[in-house]
């Protein structure tokens, strides 16, 4: 290997480094202030806004977009993320209640997974209020999903969506007899 | 100082015409991707189309105008007169064939870089639903685009043609550490909550709802014996955390790969993210298990 080579490995090597350690370590930032100081109005460390900057430039962006490493590692830390469930209520022309649904029908297993993963925005329904236009645009994708829905029924039929967080008891709770709580959200009616 | 260079220089350049490794990283991960992507073939439709649904309108809405998505693409061909119908049969076609060209090792750098494209339109368009395995998919391929790998095992070494070697040191190496890096930030992450010390963010974790639904393990027992669950949240922490010290010690790098390996297997079974769990388990033997050369 001559020098010439070398040295475009070492610069190969030290962009990608730079790029692992540039979202590992952001994304450290923006997991433990979102934990600690969620909904809080907080000085965050001189660093933390240096990498937001690099983290959005263009070139960083590209590379990141196009290759995958935009992702953090820190997966379920600092804290396992609360879970949400939406039900779909249908009703016939005669208003009368014929089928409730947990999940939108998927025909793989995979499907099914990957739409689970929706579930993390709603989090900024809870998290992110004061945003308006964000939680408008929330709505929509919910009412989009009953749409998408009630589509397999008859015209005339009407369908509920009901947003829960799903709030699993803690281990002392458990212990006392506590079960699982569904806390209404948002209702959405089409 | 001189020694320090030599001995960096010696890390990311010596020579080893040891090639199986990566032919093993190319034939896991095109296999994966395509059983990945086969998967979720029967809801194609319903989660990645224009009218799936959430309608792309909606989902592009913060997509930059320089990231091509699938649905953009669809737009774009039926410009020029292709339909929806054609550009969705013809997408899954051409993932399918160049999953295939990466597996048998035929043109492998060009086929991943194809496939990224591929695959990246895929994710940008319904990002909403993308997740862990999804970024380590584009890294897998990133490498293989980055990584010659037709050594062995390819298209080429079966019709004995002589190949050109390389020294792919840097790039093991660079792999090697991304691994090492990745798994202590996920460690040092966790060890930020004070819920993965007293055991209830696994506790949390096996009991969210999409978890848990293929085997209904009967997890309640754990509730009356939490020192289990705080074991395990420690002894998640600590394999992580670890990770880039002992995996890099040959006495100790087989049982932390053993470690590590079977904390993927239980994420795999108790919150049944399976392609998931493959994925780190193809990374870790790619990058830590010494494959013979014979």
């Amino acid at each position: 290997m001559n020098k010439t080579q070398k040295s475009i490995h070492i610069i190969i090597i030290s962009f990608v480094l730079f790029n692992i350690l540039l979202s590992s370590i952001k994304l450290t930032f923006d997991g433990y202030y979102g934990f600690y100081f969620e909904n809080q109005k907080v000085q965050k460390v001189e660093v933390s806004n240096i990498l937001d900057y690099i983290y959005d430039t263009k070139p960083i962006f590209l590379f990141r977009t196009y290759t995958g490493f935009e992702t953090g590692y820190g997966f379920f830390g600092p804290n396992v993320s609360s879970d949400f469930i939406t039900v779909f209520k249908i009703y016939d022309n005669n208003g009368k209640l014929c089928k409730v649904l947990d999940q939108v029908n998927f025909k793989s297993k995979e499907g099914a997974l990957r739409f689970t993963t929706l579930n993390s925005l709603f989090l900024d329904k809870l998290t992110n209020k004061e945003n308006k236009k964000y939680n408008q645009y929330l709505d929509i994708i919910i009412k989009q999903i009953s749409k998408f829905v009630i589509n397999d029924y008859p015209k005339n039929y009407k369908i509920d969506t009901e947003l829960y967080l799903y709030d699993y008891p803690t281990i002392a709770a458990f212990n006392k007899g506590e079960k699982e709580k569904l806390i209404l959200i948002k209702k959405y009616s089409l | 100082m001189k020694s320090i260079l030599n001995k960096l220089n010696l890390f990311f350049f010596e020579e080893n015409n040891n090639y199986v490794w990566i032919s093993f990283f190319r034939i896991s991960i095109g296999s994966l991707v395509l059983l990945h992507f086969i998967s979720i073939l029967p809801d194609f439709n319903t989660l990645f189309c224009k009218e799936g649904v959430i309608p792309s309108d909606i989902l592009d809405t913060f997509l930059p105008n320089f990231v091509i998505s699938f649905p953009k693409i669809i737009d774009f061909l039926l410009l020029i007169g292709i339909s929806q119908i054609t550009t969705i049969l013809l997408f899954k076609v051409v993932f399918i064939v160049i999953a295939l060209f990466v597996i048998i090792g035929f043109i492998p750098r060009i086929s991943a870089f194809i496939l990224l494209f591929l695959q990246i339109s895929l994710v940008k368009g319904s990002s909403f639903y993308a997740y862990g395995v999804d970024y380590f998919t584009s890294m897998s391929l990133f490498y293989l685009i980055l990584i010659p790998s037709h050594y062995n095992f390819s298209f080429y070494s079966f019709l004995k043609r002589s190949i050109n070697e390389t020294n792919i040191t840097p790039y093991r190496r660079l792999f090697q550490l991304h691994l090492s890096i990745a798994y202590f930030f996920s460690g040092f992450d966790k060890a930020l909550g004070f819920n993965w010390w007293n055991g209830e963010s696994i506790w949390k974790a096996i009991n969210l709802p999409f978890a848990n639904k293929d085997f209904n393990f009967d997890y309640s027992f754990l509730a009356n014996h939490s020192c289990l669950l705080v074991i395990a949240g420690w002894s998640t922490i600590v394999i992580e955390i670890f990770y880039p010290v002992f995996i890099w010690i040959p006495k100790f790098r087989k049982f932390w790969l053993f470690l590590t390996i079977s904390m993927h297997i239980g994420i795999a079974l108790s919150l049944n993210l399976y392609i998931f769990s493959a994925m780190m388990i193809i990374w870790n033997l790619t990058n830590f298990h010494h494959f013979n050369k014979n």
